[in-house]
Protein backbone atom coordinates (compact mmCIF):
# COMPACT_ATOMS: atom_id res chain seq x y z
CA UNK A 1 0.00 0.00 0.00
CA UNK A 2 1.58 3.25 -1.19
CA UNK A 3 1.70 6.14 1.52
CA UNK A 4 1.79 9.01 -1.14
CA UNK A 5 0.03 11.95 -0.21
CA UNK A 6 -2.91 13.23 -3.09
CA UNK A 7 -1.63 16.19 -4.78
CA UNK A 8 -3.85 19.09 -4.42
CA UNK A 9 -2.34 22.06 -6.40
CA UNK A 10 -1.34 22.68 -9.82
CA UNK A 11 2.32 23.27 -7.90
CA UNK A 12 2.63 19.71 -6.51
CA UNK A 13 1.61 18.24 -9.83
CA UNK A 14 4.21 20.48 -11.65
CA UNK A 15 7.14 19.21 -9.28
CA UNK A 16 5.92 15.73 -10.09
CA UNK A 17 5.50 15.60 -13.26
CA UNK A 18 4.98 17.95 -16.02
CA UNK A 19 2.65 16.05 -17.72
CA UNK A 20 0.22 15.56 -15.32
CA UNK A 21 0.66 19.42 -14.56
CA UNK A 22 -0.96 20.30 -18.29
CA UNK A 23 -3.91 17.55 -17.05
CA UNK A 24 -4.45 19.90 -13.99
CA UNK A 25 -4.51 22.81 -15.97
CA UNK A 26 -7.07 21.64 -18.31
CA UNK A 27 -8.81 20.19 -15.61
CA UNK A 28 -9.47 23.59 -14.23
CA UNK A 29 -10.61 24.93 -17.62
CA UNK A 30 -13.16 22.02 -17.99
CA UNK A 31 -14.86 22.60 -14.33
CA UNK A 32 -14.68 26.04 -15.97
CA UNK A 33 -16.62 24.94 -18.96
CA UNK A 34 -18.77 23.14 -16.80
CA UNK A 35 -20.29 26.25 -14.97
CA UNK A 36 -21.61 27.64 -18.10
CA UNK A 37 -24.44 25.23 -17.47
CA UNK A 38 -25.09 27.60 -14.26
CA UNK A 39 -29.18 29.00 -14.91
CA UNK A 40 -27.42 32.25 -15.06
CA UNK A 41 -26.46 31.91 -18.39
CA UNK A 42 -29.89 30.99 -19.56
CA UNK A 43 -31.09 34.34 -17.91
CA UNK A 44 -30.00 37.62 -18.41
CA UNK A 45 -29.83 40.48 -16.01
CA UNK A 46 -33.03 41.77 -14.83
CA UNK A 47 -33.49 45.61 -17.03
CA UNK A 48 -36.03 47.85 -15.54
CA UNK A 49 -37.89 50.44 -18.03
CA UNK A 50 -40.25 52.70 -16.01
CA UNK A 51 -42.55 50.37 -14.58
CA UNK A 52 -41.65 47.53 -16.17
CA UNK A 53 -38.88 45.03 -15.32
CA UNK A 54 -37.72 42.95 -18.26
CA UNK A 55 -35.28 39.59 -17.70
CA UNK A 56 -33.97 38.12 -21.88
CA UNK A 57 -33.65 34.77 -21.36
CA UNK A 58 -31.36 32.88 -23.94
CA UNK A 59 -30.19 29.77 -25.22
CA UNK A 60 -26.43 28.90 -24.89
CA UNK A 61 -24.47 26.14 -26.51
CA UNK A 62 -20.73 25.50 -25.64
CA UNK A 63 -18.11 23.31 -27.34
CA UNK A 64 -14.67 21.95 -26.46
CA UNK A 65 -11.83 19.91 -26.68
CA UNK A 66 -8.43 19.96 -25.76
CA UNK A 67 -5.72 17.38 -26.28
CA UNK A 68 -2.03 17.31 -24.59
CA UNK A 69 1.19 15.34 -25.29
CA UNK A 70 4.46 14.79 -24.05
CA UNK A 71 7.62 13.02 -25.00
CA UNK A 72 11.26 12.31 -24.02
CA UNK A 73 14.09 10.79 -26.02
CA UNK A 74 17.54 10.26 -25.62
CA UNK A 75 21.04 9.93 -28.49
CA UNK A 76 24.93 10.21 -29.34
CA UNK A 77 25.86 13.70 -27.87
CA UNK A 78 27.47 15.99 -30.41
CA UNK A 79 30.10 16.72 -28.21
CA UNK A 80 30.72 12.82 -28.93
CA UNK A 81 33.13 10.70 -26.29
CA UNK A 82 30.13 8.42 -26.31
CA UNK A 83 28.72 10.73 -24.07
CA UNK A 84 24.15 10.29 -24.32
CA UNK A 85 22.21 13.63 -24.65
CA UNK A 86 18.81 13.80 -22.98
CA UNK A 87 15.58 15.63 -24.18
CA UNK A 88 12.19 15.91 -23.07
CA UNK A 89 8.78 18.37 -24.55
CA UNK A 90 5.13 18.50 -23.94
CA UNK A 91 2.32 20.66 -25.72
CA UNK A 92 -1.05 20.94 -25.78
CA UNK A 93 -3.36 22.79 -27.64
CA UNK A 94 -7.41 22.84 -27.87
CA UNK A 95 -10.13 24.75 -29.16
CA UNK A 96 -13.98 25.66 -28.57
CA UNK A 97 -16.96 27.68 -29.36
CA UNK A 98 -20.04 29.26 -27.50
CA UNK A 99 -23.23 29.70 -29.63
CA UNK A 100 -26.28 32.20 -27.91
CA UNK A 101 -29.05 32.82 -29.10
CA UNK A 102 -31.81 35.05 -27.44
CA UNK A 103 -35.40 32.74 -26.74
CA UNK A 104 -37.62 35.03 -25.16
CA UNK A 105 -38.10 37.87 -22.59
CA UNK A 106 -40.16 37.61 -19.33
CA UNK A 107 -41.77 40.93 -18.69
CA UNK A 108 -43.10 41.89 -14.97
CA UNK A 109 -45.06 45.05 -14.72
CA UNK A 110 -47.95 45.63 -12.49
CA UNK A 111 -50.33 44.86 -14.34
CA UNK A 112 -48.78 40.72 -14.12
CA UNK A 113 -45.93 38.48 -15.53
CA UNK A 114 -45.96 37.20 -19.35
CA UNK A 115 -43.02 35.86 -21.59
CA UNK A 116 -43.41 37.44 -24.70
CA UNK A 117 -41.00 34.92 -27.64
CA UNK A 118 -38.03 36.38 -29.45
CA UNK A 119 -39.39 35.18 -33.11
CA UNK A 120 -35.80 34.95 -35.46
CA UNK A 121 -37.56 35.09 -38.98
CA UNK A 122 -34.35 34.40 -40.66
CA UNK A 123 -33.65 31.19 -39.29
CA UNK A 124 -37.33 30.44 -39.64
CA UNK A 125 -37.01 31.78 -43.34
CA UNK A 126 -34.22 29.21 -43.89
CA UNK A 127 -35.95 26.36 -42.77
CA UNK A 128 -38.96 27.53 -44.83
CA UNK A 129 -37.05 27.69 -47.93
CA UNK A 130 -35.11 24.01 -47.28
CA UNK A 131 -38.45 22.37 -46.69
CA UNK A 132 -40.07 24.11 -49.75
CA UNK A 133 -36.67 23.19 -52.02
CA UNK A 134 -37.06 19.80 -50.79
CA UNK A 135 -40.96 19.51 -51.15
CA UNK A 136 -39.95 20.85 -55.35
CA UNK A 137 -37.66 18.47 -55.74
CA UNK A 138 -39.53 15.48 -54.66
CA UNK A 139 -42.15 16.66 -57.12
CA UNK A 140 -39.59 16.94 -60.04
CA UNK A 141 -38.31 13.83 -59.49
CA UNK A 142 -41.82 12.16 -58.86
CA UNK A 143 -43.23 14.02 -62.31
CA UNK A 144 -40.11 13.30 -64.40
CA UNK A 145 -40.70 10.54 -67.32
CA UNK A 146 -38.52 7.51 -67.00
CA UNK B 1 4.89 8.54 -9.89
CA UNK B 2 1.96 6.67 -9.22
CA UNK B 3 -1.14 8.08 -11.09
CA UNK B 4 -3.32 7.07 -8.51
CA UNK B 5 -2.35 10.01 -6.39
CA UNK B 6 -3.86 12.67 -8.89
CA UNK B 7 -7.45 10.89 -8.02
CA UNK B 8 -9.32 14.32 -7.49
CA UNK B 9 -12.88 13.96 -5.68
CA UNK B 10 -13.36 16.01 -8.96
CA UNK B 11 -12.62 13.18 -11.36
CA UNK B 12 -16.09 11.49 -10.56
CA UNK B 13 -18.03 14.73 -11.64
CA UNK B 14 -16.04 14.72 -14.68
CA UNK B 15 -16.76 10.82 -15.44
CA UNK B 16 -20.35 11.48 -16.26
CA UNK B 17 -21.12 11.16 -20.13
CA UNK B 18 -24.65 12.79 -20.18
CA UNK B 19 -25.96 14.61 -17.45
CA UNK B 20 -29.44 16.58 -17.76
CA UNK B 21 -30.47 18.78 -14.76
CA UNK B 22 -32.95 21.29 -14.25
CA UNK B 23 -31.60 24.60 -11.50
CA UNK B 24 -32.63 27.08 -9.86
CA UNK B 25 -31.79 30.42 -10.22
CA UNK B 26 -32.20 33.50 -7.53
CA UNK B 27 -35.62 35.11 -6.84
CA UNK B 28 -36.54 38.42 -8.34
CA UNK B 29 -39.21 40.21 -6.22
CA UNK B 30 -40.72 43.09 -8.52
CA UNK B 31 -44.55 44.86 -8.17
CA UNK B 32 -45.39 42.23 -5.49
CA UNK B 33 -44.00 39.16 -7.69
CA UNK B 34 -41.62 37.03 -6.67
CA UNK B 35 -40.03 35.31 -9.87
CA UNK B 36 -37.70 32.13 -9.89
CA UNK B 37 -36.17 30.91 -12.87
CA UNK B 38 -35.73 27.60 -14.16
CA UNK B 39 -33.55 26.35 -16.39
CA UNK B 40 -32.49 23.03 -18.31
CA UNK B 41 -29.10 21.94 -19.13
CA UNK B 42 -27.60 18.84 -21.28
CA UNK B 43 -24.12 18.07 -20.89
CA UNK B 44 -22.07 15.64 -22.76
CA UNK B 45 -18.74 14.01 -22.54
CA UNK B 46 -16.81 11.79 -24.80
CA UNK B 47 -14.43 9.38 -23.17
CA UNK B 48 -11.30 9.52 -23.76
CA UNK B 49 -11.15 13.34 -24.80
CA UNK B 50 -10.56 16.47 -22.71
CA UNK B 51 -13.80 18.29 -23.77
CA UNK B 52 -17.59 18.23 -24.23
CA UNK B 53 -20.82 19.90 -24.91
CA UNK B 54 -23.11 22.04 -22.55
CA UNK B 55 -26.24 23.47 -23.94
CA UNK B 56 -27.91 24.83 -21.71
CA UNK B 57 -31.50 26.74 -22.36
CA UNK B 58 -34.37 28.69 -19.93
CA UNK B 59 -36.83 26.27 -19.22
CA UNK B 60 -40.16 28.27 -16.61
CA UNK B 61 -40.14 30.62 -14.59
CA UNK B 62 -42.26 30.39 -11.25
CA UNK B 63 -44.45 33.60 -10.58
CA UNK B 64 -45.74 33.56 -6.49
CA UNK B 65 -48.11 36.45 -6.54
CA UNK B 66 -48.17 38.47 -2.96
CA UNK B 67 -52.04 36.93 -2.10
CA UNK B 68 -50.09 33.14 -2.47
CA UNK B 69 -51.58 32.58 -5.93
CA UNK B 70 -48.59 30.50 -8.08
CA UNK B 71 -48.42 29.53 -11.52
CA UNK B 72 -45.38 28.49 -13.72
CA UNK B 73 -45.07 30.53 -17.21
CA UNK B 74 -42.78 28.19 -19.44
CA UNK B 75 -40.63 29.64 -21.98
CA UNK B 76 -41.14 28.55 -25.70
CA UNK B 77 -38.88 28.68 -27.97
CA UNK B 78 -41.21 29.33 -30.20
CA UNK B 79 -38.50 29.24 -33.75
CA UNK B 80 -37.20 26.09 -32.54
CA UNK B 81 -40.98 24.91 -32.68
CA UNK B 82 -41.94 26.67 -35.96
CA UNK B 83 -38.50 25.32 -37.24
CA UNK B 84 -38.85 21.79 -36.14
CA UNK B 85 -42.91 22.38 -37.81
CA UNK B 86 -41.04 22.50 -41.08
CA UNK B 87 -38.45 20.45 -40.68
CA UNK B 88 -41.49 17.69 -39.48
CA UNK B 89 -43.44 18.51 -42.67
CA UNK B 90 -40.65 18.10 -45.38
CA UNK B 91 -40.11 14.64 -43.90
CA UNK B 92 -43.71 13.61 -43.88
CA UNK B 93 -44.13 15.16 -47.80
CA UNK B 94 -41.22 13.13 -48.11
CA UNK B 95 -42.42 9.68 -47.14
CA UNK B 96 -46.21 10.61 -48.69
CA UNK B 97 -44.10 11.38 -51.60
CA UNK B 98 -42.18 8.07 -51.79
CA UNK B 99 -45.42 5.87 -50.73
CA UNK B 100 -47.07 7.34 -53.91
CA UNK B 101 -44.78 6.71 -56.28
CA UNK B 102 -44.23 3.11 -55.07
CA UNK B 103 -48.06 2.62 -55.73
CA UNK B 104 -47.61 3.97 -59.10
CA UNK B 105 -44.99 1.74 -60.00
CA UNK B 106 -46.70 -1.17 -58.52
CA UNK B 107 -49.95 -0.05 -61.07
CA UNK B 108 -47.70 0.26 -64.49
CA UNK B 109 -46.75 -3.39 -63.92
Amino acid sequence: MSNEKPIETAQEAIEVSPEYASMEIIQNTLDDFISVADVNSAYGPPIKEGDTLIIPTAEVLSVMGFGVGSGSGSGPSENGEGKQDYGEGGGGGGGGSVLSRPVAVIIASPDGVRVEPIVDVTKIALAALTTAGFMAGMLFKMRRPR
Amino acid sequence: MNPNRLNHPRKNKMSTLIRSETRTGQSISTHGFKLTPFSRSLTLRIPGINGGLIWNRPASVLVQAEDGQEYVLPVIDFTRQVQWALYGLALGAGLLFLLFSIKNKSNRR
